[in-house]
């Protein structure tokens, strides 16, 4: 599955990400490898917008595990967007919750990465 | 007044959102909360992944029959499967602090289904048809819980 990107110009080295639909067991590892493949291109500063994720089962929770622990090696950064209530249960569920910064838009999360 | 569905879908992941769907058909209008409603749907999507995926080891064609029972009180689901025996005491609670570091979390559905359903019964080589069986229930009403708890009380 193609990565739905983009970059703004007053943030030229963070990349959006927008994941949509169902991230269950189908779609998690392509995900987590085309996220990954940005990572390996040093794009290290990255921000998932979860607007239009409809659900997340665990196989989906470890896109954000996995992507967390490559930029760690990197020293980079995950910040998430938009989180809808049913994935954010999940986060909770398995106490990942405190781990992500998690905004309620592009912008704060852009403009977190600027303090 | 109880209500009964049954839904049959093959072992195959691609078909898990007809299992959400058919969730949500049956549930939607009878259990008003949307939280409780996420709550089963996420649990029923990772039952049957662990199904497809550890009982029939991601073998296709095999089957998967769910049986859903609901009433004022409760939702029972009931999933069956002729896969291999699955012990879930076998598997490791998992170390969430961890998660983050650890190159392959293991046992986070199971955690899952555990945290949000009432509760979990496993079932092997049932007697009267030879299956698996695991079967979670979701109250829907604090005297339902009160019951569960009174219930589990009672078995210590």
């Amino acid at each position: 599955m193609p990565l739905k990107t983009q970059t703004s110009p007053d943030n030229p080295d963070v990349v959006v990400i927008y994941l949509s639909g169902r991230l269950d067991v189908n779609y998690s590892l392509s995900i987590e490898d085309e996220i990954n493949k940005l990572i390996q291109q040093d794009h290290i500063k990255l921000v998932i917008n979860l607007q239009d994720v409809e659900y997340l089962s665990s196989s989906g929770l470890r896109i954000f595990i996995a992507t967390s622990r490559q930029l760690k090696i990197k020293n980079g950064i995950l910040k998430l967007v938009k989180m809808p209530d049913a994935v954010k249960k999940v986060f909770m569920v398995v106490e990942l919750l405190d781990m992500f910064e998690v905004f309620e838009s592009n912008e704060a999360a852009l403009a977190s990465f600027k303090k | 007044m109880q209500r009964k569905f049954r839904f049959k879908m093959p072992s195959e992941t691609r078909r898990l959102k007809r299992l959400s769907d058919f969730l949500i058909r049956s549930l939607g209008r009878r259990v008003p909360e949307q939280d409780l409603l996420d709550d089963i749907i996420i649990a029923a999507d990772e039952i049957a992944t662990n199904i497809i995926l550890h009982a029939y080891n991601g073998s296709k064609g095999r089957e998967i029959v769910v049986d859903l029972l609901l009433n004022p009180e409760k939702v029972v689901l009931t999933f069956q499967h002729n896969g291999k025996v699955f012990d879930p005491e076998k598997i490791p609670r998992p170390v969430l602090s961890k998660a983050i570091t650890e190159r392959k979390p293991g046992g986070l559905g199971l955690f899952i289904i555990n945290q949000l359903m009432d509760e979990v019964v496993y079932k092997f080589k049932d007697r009267d048809n030879g299956r698996n069986s695991i079967t979670v229930i979701k109250y829907l009403t604090a005297q339902g819980v009160d019951h569960a708890s009174q219930d589990s009380d009672l078995a210590r």
